[in-house]
């Protein structure tokens, strides 16, 4: 009887060892917007640090958006949306940021990789505003935070409305 | 009336997106993960045409 008991501790140790291994191999995909307050300010190519180090990097701008998708697998299609539609007499305001990215995992066995690319469109229509911004973003490679080095990697910055996406893989 | 305005305003928007997706290719995206977006997108179009069609009947 101990010894059935026995075996059947070490089964389960090993089953929730698989399962932990597996778990391990799933990516989160961050991602974040933002939008140049201050004159002077200039994004970074390259963002070291942890989120707190990110955050306050961007001490010229305003964040417009910060996303988390968890468990992204390869070959995902990820919307990010926020909206705000207002009404504006007649017609109807929208202001927010609506992006489509696509996901990649090019991991061998030897290393972890990860892309992104997409399209972004940002609005501010209405109210006397009239601003459109599409962006289209080329698959660019992602720093993988399990790799040792926490960094966040800009995709896109639009010199016109001071607008620049980051993003990173986290575990 | 106004959520059918809205709807309508949405797929419009969607639909235009897709055009914009043909710029992915020419920036350097494989045409299959664009062929990928585009049929995500193509999916959420119509499930926002059904959307709207079921609003104009309870209209």
């Amino acid at each position: 009887m101990k010894k059935r008991i026995a075996w059947l501790l070490i089964a389960t140790g090993g089953l929730l060892a698989a399962s932990s291994a597996f778990a391990d191999e799933t990516r989160h995909l961050n991602f974040a917007a933002f939008q140049k307050v201050k004159k002077d300010f200039t994004f970074d190519p390259i963002v070291v640090g942890k989120f707190s180090d990110f955050i306050s990097a961007m001490d010229g701008a305003q964040v417009l958006i910060l996303s988390h998708t968890s468990d992204s697998v390869d070959g995902d299609v990820i919307n990010i949306q926020q909206d705000v539609l207002r009404q504006d007499g007649q017609n109807l305001g929208d202001y927010g940021i609506n992006c489509q990215l696509s996901f990649k995992d090019e991991s061998t066995k030897a290393n972890t990789s990860y892309a992104v690319g997409g399209l972004c469109n940002i609005l501010r229509v209405g109210n006397g505003q009239n601003m459109k911004l599409k962006a289209i973003i080329p698959p660019a490679s992602l720093p993988d935070t399990t790799q040792g080095v926490e960094a966040w990697v800009e995709l896109y910055e639009d010199d016109a409305t001071g607008i620049a996406f980051y993003a990173n893989v986290s575990h | 009336m106004e959520k059918v305005h809205l709807i309508l305003k949405k797929l419009r928007d969607a639909m235009a997106s897709m055009k914009d997706l043909d710029e992915l290719e020419s920036a350097g995206m494989p045409k299959s993960d664009v062929d990928r977006m585009r049929s995500a997108m193509q999916n959420k179009i119509n499930q926002m045409m059904t959307d709207a069609m079921n609003d104009i009947r309870a209209l």
